[in-house]
Formats: C-alpha cells, sequence, structure tokens
C-alpha cells in the first residue's frame, strides 16, 4: 500500500517537522512506497543553507538528504505554497517538483493513505 | 476521498489549502475547531458555499453545539453528524485525509 | 473494516477526546481497531502522574479504561515519550532516571509499528494534526 505523507504546518525550527520526517523514513525503511508533498509552511523545511545549529537544533538537511538513500523519490512541493513565500524551486535542497491544485488532487487520489503531519 | 479538517479556518492555512486540493465528489468534514468555518458572514463560509454542489459537506454535531454556533445558521448543504455516522463517512470514501 | 488511529495531540487539545469518541464508535458500529498509535504530544497520554480537579474529565484516564476494556494494541512512539519524559520501567532503568510514570496498557516501541498498523488496515485516520 503506498502512502503520502503531507508535510504542511511546520517551519524546520519546530521539532515536530523532524518528526514528520521520522515517518517516512520508518516508511521507507518497512519497502513501503512513500511519497512526499510539502504544503504551506511545510515548503520552509526544503530552504538551502539551514544553520540550524545556530539555535541548538538538530539540522534537518541530513534526514532531508537521507531521504534519496531511502528510495524517497516521489518528492512533490506546492507551488502555490512557494509563491505565497516568495520562493522559487532553485531556492530548495532538494529536486521537488511543483505542482499546482488539480495535480495535488490527482496526487491524494493516487495515493492508497495520506497523513498530514 | 473524505477531508477532515479541525482547524480554525481564521487562523491556519489549513482550510484554505484542503479547499484548493478538494476534488468533485470528495467530502469535507469539519470537526473540533473546524466547525468554526460555519460562522455566518465569513470568508470562510462564503468559500464552503462555492463548492461545487458535488462536493458533500459535514459537520461533527457536538462540535457544533459545544462551540455556542447557533444551528439556525447551519447553511442546509451541510449534513450534521454523530460518531457513528463519522465512522460511516470513512468507510464509504475510500481514504480519509485530515488537515 | 479494520482501522488504523493515530492521535498527535496532546491530553490538553481536543482532540485527545475526538479520537477517543471516535474509537468507540469504530468498535460499536462492529469494525475492529488493528492498532492505536501515539505520536508527538500524545504520548503525555501514557503517563500516569496527571492530576486533574475533580470537576474535569481525565482523558487520560478514559482512554486507559477504553483501552484496556477492549484488549487494544495501543503503542506510544517510544522516542517522541523519551523526548517528553515519558517512560516505563525499563526505560527508566536503561536511561537512569529517577522514576517511572507509564506502564500498561501502553506499550513503547518505535514508528515502525505505526506503518504495520497502516499496512494492514483499511482505513487510517489521523487525529490531531
Amino acid at each position: 500500500m503506498s502512502s503520502l505523507l503531507v508535510i504542511s504546518r511546520h517551519p524546520p525550527a519546530a521539532p515536530a517537522a523532524r518528526e514528520a520526517l521520522d515517518l517516512a523514513l520508518a516508511a521507507a525503511a518497512f519497502g513501503v512506497p512513500v511519497g512526499m508533498l510539502f504544503l504551506d509552511a511545510g515548503v520552509l523545511q526544503l530552504l538551502k543553507g539551514q544553520e540550524a545549529a545556530l539555535i541548538k537544533q538538530k539540522s534537518l538537511t541530513a534526514n532531508l538528504q537521507a531521504l534519496s538513500m531511502f528510495d524517497v523519490e516521489d518528492l512533490f512541493v506546492c507551488q502555490h505554497s512557494l509563491s505565497e513565500r516568495g520562493l522559487t524551486p532553485n531556492q530548495l535542497l532538494l529536486p521537488a517538483k511543483p505542482v499546482e491544485g488539480s495535480e495535488i488532487a490527482s496526487l491524494l487520489e493516487h495515493y492508497d493513505q495520506v497523513v498530514t503531519l | 476521498m473524505l477531508h477532515i479538517l479541525r482547524h480554525t479556518p481564521q487562523d491556519t492555512s489549513r482550510f484554505a489549502s484542503s479547499l484548493r486540493v478538494m476534488g468533485p465528489k470528495q467530502g469535507l468534514l469539519l470537526i473540533e475547531d473546524g466547525v468554526y468555518a460555519l460562522l455566518p458572514r465569513t470568508t470562510a463560509l462564503s468559500a464552503l458555499q462555492l463548492l461545487p454542489a458535488s462536493v458533500r459537506l459535514y459537520a461533527l454535531e457536538t462540535d457544533v453545539i459545544a462551540r455556542g454556533l447557533a444551528m439556525d445558521d447551519v447553511p442546509k448543504r451541510v449534513t450534521l453528524v454523530d460518531y457513528p455516522t463519522f465512522v460511516q463517512l470513512c468507510t464509504q470514501y475510500d481514504k480519509v485525509l485530515s488537515w | 473494516m479494520k482501522f488504523a488511529i493515530a492521535l498527535l495531540a496532546g491530553p490538553q487539545d481536543p482532540a485527545a477526546r475526538s479520537a477517543l469518541n471516535f474509537a468507540q464508535a469504530v468498535l460499536d458500529g462492529g469494525h475492529q481497531i488493528n492498532r492505536l498509535f501515539f505520536y508527538r504530544d500524545a504520548v503525555h497520554l501514557a503517563s500516569n502522574l496527571a492530576v486533574y480537579p475533580q470537576d474535569e474529565s481525565d482523558v487520560a484516564n478514559d482512554w486507559r479504561d477504553f483501552i484496556t476494556a477492549n484488549k487494544l494494541d495501543a503503542v506510544v512512539c517510544i522516542a517522541a515519550a523519551l523526548r517528553r519524559g515519558v517512560l516505563n520501567e525499563a526505560e527508566a532503568y536503561r536511561w537512569e532516571r529517577p522514576g517511572a510514570n507509564s506502564g500498561k496498557p501502553w506499550e513503547l516501541s518505535g514508528l515502525g509499528q505505526w506503518v504495520d498498523a497502516m499496512q494492514t488496515a483499511d482505513r487510517a485516520v489521523t487525529f490531531g494534526t
């Protein structure tokens, strides 16, 4: 059964952001086909050049980069959420595919289960 | 697919996001603070009313009453449900997405 | 139908009560719950140290009664629990902490248990997102 994780709320400094990524890695470790969609404030997790250590936070970058090692390669980012924040796809540290509202609707239909974190 | 929204539409972008990706024939169930989308004369309620008629709208009745929303203000197209019906909806739609 | 139910919000959030009402309705409707999974702040429900004034409802206690009465599999994410100071005897001993505040019916285990529950359920429903 394939699962789509929608990472929607937590900017990278929130500990919950890491707990969301942990679920993706756990699912991948169990061989579950998993996709990830970064939406709303969740897109901020993908911003390049984060120095989380300066505020005593563990960097998410390593976890994000581990995704490809676990074969989590279906990464999507909401174009609307990027635009709202004045961001463009080339500012992201992962090659996530920008998707619009109707494409997101079909993504949600495509996966067997969808979990928002 | 059944979308479940539990956050106040006025405070978070989840309400707007859920509407943006809502497909035809899907359902939206308002629970907890999500029922504040039913407050009259709000942009949230107008946005709900603008959804295609094929999108079914539901709200958890206890959460509506608990928060002091007037039942008379609940639009006709919104079906008020209890927990057993909430469970039934989850079985009727092929999957559930909590916002 | 088999339901996997996850709760992400803590005892102070209305979601803790919604999820319990939903779980009860699932069983009353003749369906099964293959696992309950408690993640993020929901792990606080597994602490047996919270004290509520008499006129407030103790949602953690209600969960405990529900899980015990229906012999359900209630898994608490171990990493999230340790981080928030929710420890059973084994973990308190392992990490040399002065006491344990969790135990039966809760089981501390990994996120894989949630993944596994979603794989074997007909419906996965998350509360407290």
